[in-house]
């Protein structure tokens, strides 16, 4: 088992470097140029190309990506950002909590309401719960999560005055943004926790359940909970992936200066240091995250972590 | 009973869709900062009738009485910013938004008042010769943490900013020396004809002292000589400012927009435009520039708020491709097109105001009298365009107008082609990046260009489009190669011509040899709540000096 973690460990480190050349390259290959928006429209053409000498630009490709990859790979620096001169390491350490509160705890709210509505539904098909469970649903799919928090502004800041419109001066900055990222992910879970639950639902082993004289509870939670499970935490990891990857949203509108509002000032203003990093912060979340995924199948389904051990040993 | 609740989703769903599209696109009015053409640009929906014009600053109520704290101040002002300030180190103090915070924490040797130079931090100058000015400072000016500022501070202030990679139009240095505590030489490596060509090494190097600077990280602690002085910064969020208790400047030399009449300045970055709609309706900061236009008459009308409505510096203006072979190369071509362009159509669709001459009138040097001059500016006719069309070699070809892809320049642009097809003239859209647009200036790959100008001044703002050094071919912008425009420019650039009449000049010889067609002007837009007076705002620097606002310092209500 611990071989196997090992193994998937060694893989995250070539999907590190691989996304990071990836990243480079694309960055490199990309039209405009980052010294010309550092300086302005009014810089004269000498001025800029004095900017991308001090900024490196003006090296070959091959000399700028063996400093990048030394940089990071080697020195663990992810340099200092072109735009807010300090580096990259000590604002991202900085804004990286306020990213995972909001991802994590509207991850946490999502689950747990999006399995109880999902078994609700599917523990009754065809019938009133499952239809108004999947109604709720559809509508809130249907709404962009960006229109969902600015309705959410208008009624709860500028009508009701109970909550913050922005900022993160106090905890109840986050209750709106944690809600708005929490609410498609109850939806799309609920639906997938729907669907797992009808699949098993059919299986003969839960009529053998119910022929024993098992309680609803008992058949629900320990015989196809457990079963229902696998597709439902694939799912879950990508969820998770996607709420931290695609936060600059949620924090754009609520001006939050989270990790994803860095990287889209940085996208904007071509801030290459910070780009870079960012990109590299998400693969390696969205990596572990998938490791972890990986784990907890072998932790629900016993085969899978028989079938981990089998690998490692070989 | 399925069919029901299909039909009832059906409708929740068509609701809810309809009820998230609001107005096209996210709107702020005029939030250009800094007159550079990287200013900050937003887009804006079509004009409102009757929204509210200029207006004066308001008299001091004087029924109104004062609950100032122990400083005689002010307690707080809450501004609400769209972008945030990124670092506060000393240079590139004029791009975009940091006009608006960093002439409260740093200043500069002198200001600029479209005329001349008045002293900040410098007393006066002096011309030894035609290559060696000499500054004099005053002698008692400390930063914020007590550190005498003398003549090395300046010398390692010009060296920090030539250092950062940031320092525009340092060309005429040749070097800057200390000769004393209070005296800084400065050597040029040319002829200075005018002192609107030192705006940069002047008016916007931020002054700091060596020890400061070396003590502190000043990306995110800086220390100026200012009247404010940075207490608190989450970055991406807030900056707040205090008042400097030791603010070297005495009350009888002080220049109004350095008072410290606000005990404490918080910079909220909200960057969401309706959302400064909320945060001015629930009290959460007093002061924004970037309400919507299509909000504006939330807050006329409500005696809680003031909507201050006045002209930018930015001009936004088409001109022609001159090179050799090209259509814009022929005078009544460019005349063709610019009396086929009708402003007041262009500005209306723009939400911007529609230019009567040449340049914009926020500029202390625009002269009104300009506006009596009749031209294409302030003349729309389509018979005289296609009369001047007809004496062209133009026959019916596609061109290409280039400008950058946000929603007001492409409302613009599309206007423009419009017009032009009414005259004959066939016009091909090309939007990109503005970083894109200004590159393919230099390239001949264009026919006609929108874009904006602005600078220190209106001569300084002329300077792309008259003078033949700042492009790589030699060229003004527009490849203009018409030498004679460029000797009136420089002749009226120098410190005895730039006059009224030298002005005048100019803009007669811009007009009649249609050198550009300037169309609208950005507005810039302010609402702030009832307890400020006035606001002091600078049109040749851009500068929005929050500390020098009057402010009423008991709300009567």
């Amino acid at each position: 088992m611990w071989k196997y973690v090992l193994k998937r460990c060694l893989w995250l480190i070539v999907v590190i470097i691989a996304t990071a050349f990836v990243i480079f390259t694309i960055l490199y290959l990309t039209p405009r140029d980052p010294a010309r928006a550092l300086m302005g429209g009014l810089a004269s053409a000498s001025e800029v190309e004095s900017m991308r000498a001090t900024l490196g630009l003006d090296q070959p490709y091959l000399v700028q990506l063996g400093q990048y990859f030394y940089n990071t790979f080697i020195k663990f620096d992810f340099g200092e950002s072109w735009v807010y001169n300090v580096p990259v390491y000590q604002e991202l350490l900085v804004r990286l909590p306020r990213t995972l509160i909001i991802g994590l705890v509207s991850m946490v709210i999502s689950v747990a309401i999006s399995l109880v509505l999902g078994i609700f539904a599917g523990t009754h098909p065809g019938r009133w719960q499952d239809y108004t469970t999947m109604g709720v649903t559809m509508m809130l799919i249907s709404c962009p999560d960006f229109w969902l928090a600015l309705m959410m502004i208008v009624l709860f800041s500028a009508k009701l005055k109970i909550l913050p419109a922005y900022g993160i001066d106090d905890w109840k900055c986050y209750i709106m943004p944690i809600i708005c990222s929490a609410l498609p992910g109850i939806a799309v879970n609920a639906r997938q926790t729907r669907s797992s639950i009808l699949e098993v639902l059919r299986l003969d082993y839960i009529t053998t359940a119910c022929s024993k004289g098992q309680t609803e509870h008992n058949v629900v939670y320990k015989h196809m909970l457990p079963n229902a499970l696998m597709p439902i935490v694939t799912h879950l990891g990508g969820h998770l992936s996607r709420i931290v990857a695609g936060s600059a949203i949620i924090e754009s509108v609520f001006s939050i200066p989270g990790v994803g509002m860095y990287m889209l000032t940085a996208i904007n203003k071509l801030d290459y240091p910070v780009i870079r990093a960012c990109v590299l912060f998400f693969a390696v979340f969205a990596a572990i995250v998938m490791l972890i995924v990986d784990l907890v199948y072998a932790f629900i389904d016993p085969r899978i972590k028989a079938q981990y051990a089998g690998k490692g040993d070989k | 009973m399925k069919r029901i609740m299909a039909m009832m989703l059906t409708v929740v769903l068509v609701a809810g869709t309809l009820a998230g599209c609001g107005n096209s696109g996210q709107s702020s009015a005029g939030t250009d900062a800094g007159g550079d053409e990287a200013a900050v640009e937003t887009e804006d929906n079509e004009a409102e009738e009757g929204v509210a014009e200029n207006i004066e600053a308001a008299e001091l109520d004087t029924e109104r009485t004062s609950t100032a704290n122990a400083e005689g101040r002010y307690d707080k002002i809450a501004v609400g910013v769209d972008a945030d300030f990124e670092d506060l180190s000393p240079w590139n103090a004029s791009h975009s938004i940091k006009a608006y915070i960093y002439w409260m924490i740093y200043e500069p040797l002198f200001d600029f008042d479209g005329y001349d130079y008045v002293g900040v931090l410098a007393k006066d100058w002096e011309e030894i010769d035609d290559y060696h000015w000499e500054v004099h400072l005053y002698d008692n000016i400390y930063d914020s943490e007590g550190n005498h500022f003398t003549a090395s501070d300046v010398v390692f202030s010009h060296q920090l900013t030539l250092d950062s990679g940031f320092a525009q139009k340092y060309t005429m240095l040749e070097s800057v020396e200390a000769i004393d505590d209070t005296t800084v030489l400065y050597t040029w490596n040319e002829l200075i004809d005018s002192v609107a060509e030192l705006e940069w090494p002047w008016t916007n190097t931020c002054m700091v002292t060596e020890a400061a600077y070396n003590s502190h990280n000043f990306a995110s602690d800086p220390v100026g000589t200012g009247p404010y002085t940075v207490s608190e910064v989450v970055t991406g969020s807030k900056v707040v400012l205090e008042a400097n208790d030791n603010y070297w400047q005495s009350d009888d030399l002080i220049d109004p927009s350095r008072r410290r009449n606000v005990q404490t300045i918080e910079y909220d970055v909200i960057t969401e435009s309706a959302q400064h709609v909320i945060a001015l309706q629930n009290g959460t900061i007093d002061f924004s520039y970037s309400v919507p236009s299509e909000n504006l008459d939330d807050f006329m009308g409500d005696d809680a708020f003031t909507v201050d409505r006045r002209l930018g510096t930015s001009c936004y203006n088409v001109i022609l491709n001159r090179s050799e072979g090209k259509f814009g190369n022929d005078l009544n071509f460019r005349l063709a097109c610019f009396y086929a362009i009708d402003n007041e159509a262009v500005a209306a669709v723009s939400d911007t105001s529609a230019s009567k001459a040449v340049g914009s009138p926020a500029f202390s040097d625009y002269n009104p009298e300009w506006e009596k001059i009749e031209n294409y500016t302030n003349t729309c006719d389509l018979e005289l365009a296609k009369e001047y069309l007809d004496k062209t070699a133009y026959n019916g070809e596609t061109l290409i107008l280039v400008a950058p892809n946000t929603e007001r320049y492409k409302n613009m642009a599309t206007m423009i082609q419009s017009q032009l097809l009414q005259v004959g003239i066939n016009v091909e859209l090309s939007l990109c990046d503005e970083t894109q647009s200004n590159a393919l200036l230099n390239t001949n790959d264009y026919d006609l260009n929108v874009g904006t100008f602005g600078g220190q001044n209106q001569i300084a703002a002329f300077n792309r489009f008259c003078n033949n050094q700042d492009f790589e071919d030699g060229l003004p912008m527009g490849h203009n190669p018409d030498s004679q425009l460029t000797e009136i420019f420089l002749d009226t650039y120098t410190i005895e011509n730039h006059t009224e009449e030298g002005m005048m000049k100019l803009v007669q010889y811009m007009y009649d040899t249609a050198t550009i067609c300037c169309l609208a002007n950005n507005y810039k837009t302010y609402v702030y709540n009832s307890d400020i007076a006035s606001v002091i705002y600078d049109p040749n620097a851009q500068k929005l000096m929050f500390g020098g606002f009057d402010y009423y310092l008991d709300n009567a209500e």
